[in-house]
């Protein structure tokens, strides 16, 4: 099953990363008459967030939704800096995409990933499983492929593409209990690495995980028995996944006890509602289960328009690893993840295939690849003693504590920084690997370093309070400066960061008073805004 | 101690092909499934949900022991 790779590889779309997002992406591109290669850490289906996944948001008018009240919910919950231009794709594209699931067997399957896994194989994509890809391929400011290497025998991996798909989804500090451990960001590093603007680093996911079982978020969970389920609507004011236990916390409290979801959970293909998860009961969750994860597709390649381009000719992207803002600075919901990547997915593989239709293949020279291999390489000729699960582990400790990350203040981000920019120039060059194996814990813990300095200069620069982004330093929102998301890009003075003003049309009513525009109190906010009107 | 042990294997490497973080390889040996790599196991459920024998055992403790030093271990 697990079969060798060719070393050289020649195709017109290349779709890096094969959760939801990549699948869409592929099977889109391939139906346009290109040839589409797949290439995955593991295996497609399988990949990433995805085999996790068991809500799917349909907007359907039929079913009685009214299209300006998810735009103004979403907005709402998240606090206007959600992208409309995204939430229209996905209630344009959400009922299709839910109908093609149907359509290839996935509803219902609770080993869905297997389901989804022979259909792109059966699509005639060339799925290249088990490599990871470490590097784009860049020439004449253009995206031409990617490169990696095999996880069973370390074999050097280079592949040429008249356009590029980065789907690899987003990623954390490998924390305990969440199931995102084999998702490092990656797709941002190779990103950001050759010039692509990167965005929504400072917006935090708060899942939470069993306080008796924190390791093993999934038993508590349990696999969902009934595979893909379509949810119904997002809730005006449901604050998904906010930052409450990390608070409580930080305040002296428990963090809030969990149980069973209180509304209905969703409905099955024949129309049956799905009851919530069994042996749920009221139990004591902790935070951190998801750290370095920002909110689902917050974070990620900025977005140039909803083509899903980024500002890079020849690179793509989508799902969690597209800065679409969907839900904005909090989850809108369950279910939008799951909808919001394969809508997007469809969409970058229908983008890409007509950019590559019109592009040339350019091919990469033996020097190139060498001095590639050399690079991707060195850490296995290194003599150093610094290994990745080291590493790994004090990036750990330094970002994982709700202090830091969760419940934010300047000094503190900037030690934590300044520990972060140890690791990124005296530890990170010195990681020693002894097998392939070993390669993909460096690459991915150096992509980690990256995540971390990039979510603390976003956290620092954004002086203000909103969403899942709090402040203890500056406890309110501030409309004024902050209808607004950060760009990070490369520049030769390191991390540069941008401001990208949200389109004016899409920025509150200011003649609504504060607190009614936002209801939601961060500690101290109305404290802080009481001393700024006297100042 | 998470992924803990893997008995009855019939060799089918399906497990080795959807652990998201590369825990599991082949013996070559013996044509079955070895947890080679278990530190990096996140109790995900995906290699025994996917399991054809039903042949692997799972505990809901996190593997891996804490890094102390800054040497290879």
């Amino acid at each position: 099953m697990t079969k060798a790779v060719p070393s050289e590889i020649e195709t017109d779309v290349l779709v890096i990363g094969g959760g939801i997002a990549g699948i869409f992406a592929a099977i889109t591109a391939q139906q346009k008459g290109l040839e589409v290669t797949l290439v995955d850490k593991g295996s497609p289906g399988n990949s990433g967030a995805t085999p996790f996944a068991d809500t799917f948001v349909v907007f359907d008018e039929e079913r009685g939704h009214k299209r300006q009240d998810w735009i103004d919910t979403v907005a709402f919950n998240g606090e206007y800096l959600n992208n409309r231009a995204f939430l229209d794709l996905l209630m344009d594209q959400s009922k299709a995409r839910f109908q093609d699931l149907q359509d290839w067997g996935v509803l219902g399957e609770v080993k869905f990933g297997l389901v989804l896994r022979k259909h792109v194989i059966r699509n005639k994509v060339n799925v290249i499983e088990r490599v990871m890809m470490t590097t784009l391929l860049k020439k004449e400011e253009r995206v031409i492929g990617a490169a990696g290497f095999a996880l069973q025998d370390g074999q050097p991996v280079t592949i040429t593409a008249k356009a590029t798909i980065m789907c690899a989804g987003a990623g954390g500090f490998k924390p305990t209990g969440f199931p995102i451990r084999s998702l490092t960001h990656d797709g941002d590093a190779m990103a950001y690495r050759v010039g692509a603007e990167i965005t929504g680093k400072e917006w935090i996911d708060a899942h939470g995980t069993p306080a008796n079982k924190p390791a093993a978020g999934r038993t508590q969970w349990n696999l969902n028995p009934h595979g893909i389920f379509m949810t119904g609507q997002p809730k005006h004011g449901a604050r998904a996944l906010n930052l409450d236990k990390e608070i409580e916390v930080h305040m002296g409290g428990l963090p809030p006890l969990a149980g069973p979801p209180p509304y209905a959970f969703g409905a099955l293909p024949d129309g049956s509602q799905v009851p919530p998860p069994e042996n749920l009961p009221k139990h004591q969750m902790v935070g951190g289960s998801s750290a370095g994860l920002a909110v689902h597709k917050a974070e990620g390649i900025f977005p140039q328009n909803n083509t899903c381009a980024s500002n890079i000719p020849g690179l793509f992207a989508a799902g969690d690893g597209l800065g679409s803002m969907l839900c904005g600075t909090l989850y809108a919901g369950i279910g939008f993840s799951f909808s919001g990547s394969s809508v997007q997915g469809a969409k970058a593989g229908e983008e890409a295939a007509d950019y590559a239709q019109k592009a040339d293949l350019v091919k990469i020279s033996q020097l190139d690849t060498a001095a590639l291999n050399n690079s991707m390489f060195e850490p296995m000729e290194r003599e150093s003693a610094i290994t990745a699960a080291w590493v790994t582990q004090i990036l750990q400790n330094a970002m994982i504590p709700y202090y830091v990350l969760y419940v934010k203040e300047q000094s503190r981000m900037e030690a934590a920084l300044t520990n972060v920019e140890f690791m990124r120039d005296h530890l990170v060059p010195k990681m020693i690997a002894r097998d392939p194996h070993e390669l993909r814990l460096v690459h991915e813990t150096e992509n980690m370093v990256l995540n971390a300095e990039m979510k603390l200069r976003a956290s620092l620069y954004r002086t203000e309070s909103r969403g899942s982004h709090y402040r203890e330093d500056f406890p309110a929102r501030d409309d004024k400066e902050w209808l607004a998301w950060i760009k990070i890009k490369s520049s030769e003075d390191g991390m540069e960061l941008l401001k990208h003003p949200i389109p004016e049309s899409w920025r509150p009513d200011t003649s609504v008073p504060y607190e009614e525009r936002y209801p939601a109190r961060f500690p101290g906010e109305l404290e802080f805004r009481a001393g700024q009107k006297a100042a | 101690m998470a992924i803990a042990k893997i008995e009855n294997c019939n060799g089918c490497q399906m497990c080795v092909l959807v652990c998201p973080t590369d825990v599991l390889r082949m013996d070559e040996k013996t044509n079955t499934a070895l947890i080679a790599y278990p530190d990096d196991c996140q109790i995900c459920y995906l290699c025994s949900l996917y399991c054809q024998e039903d042949a692997i055992t799972i505990t809901p403790d996190k593997a891996g022991e804490l890094v102390l030093g800054w040497g290879p271990s």
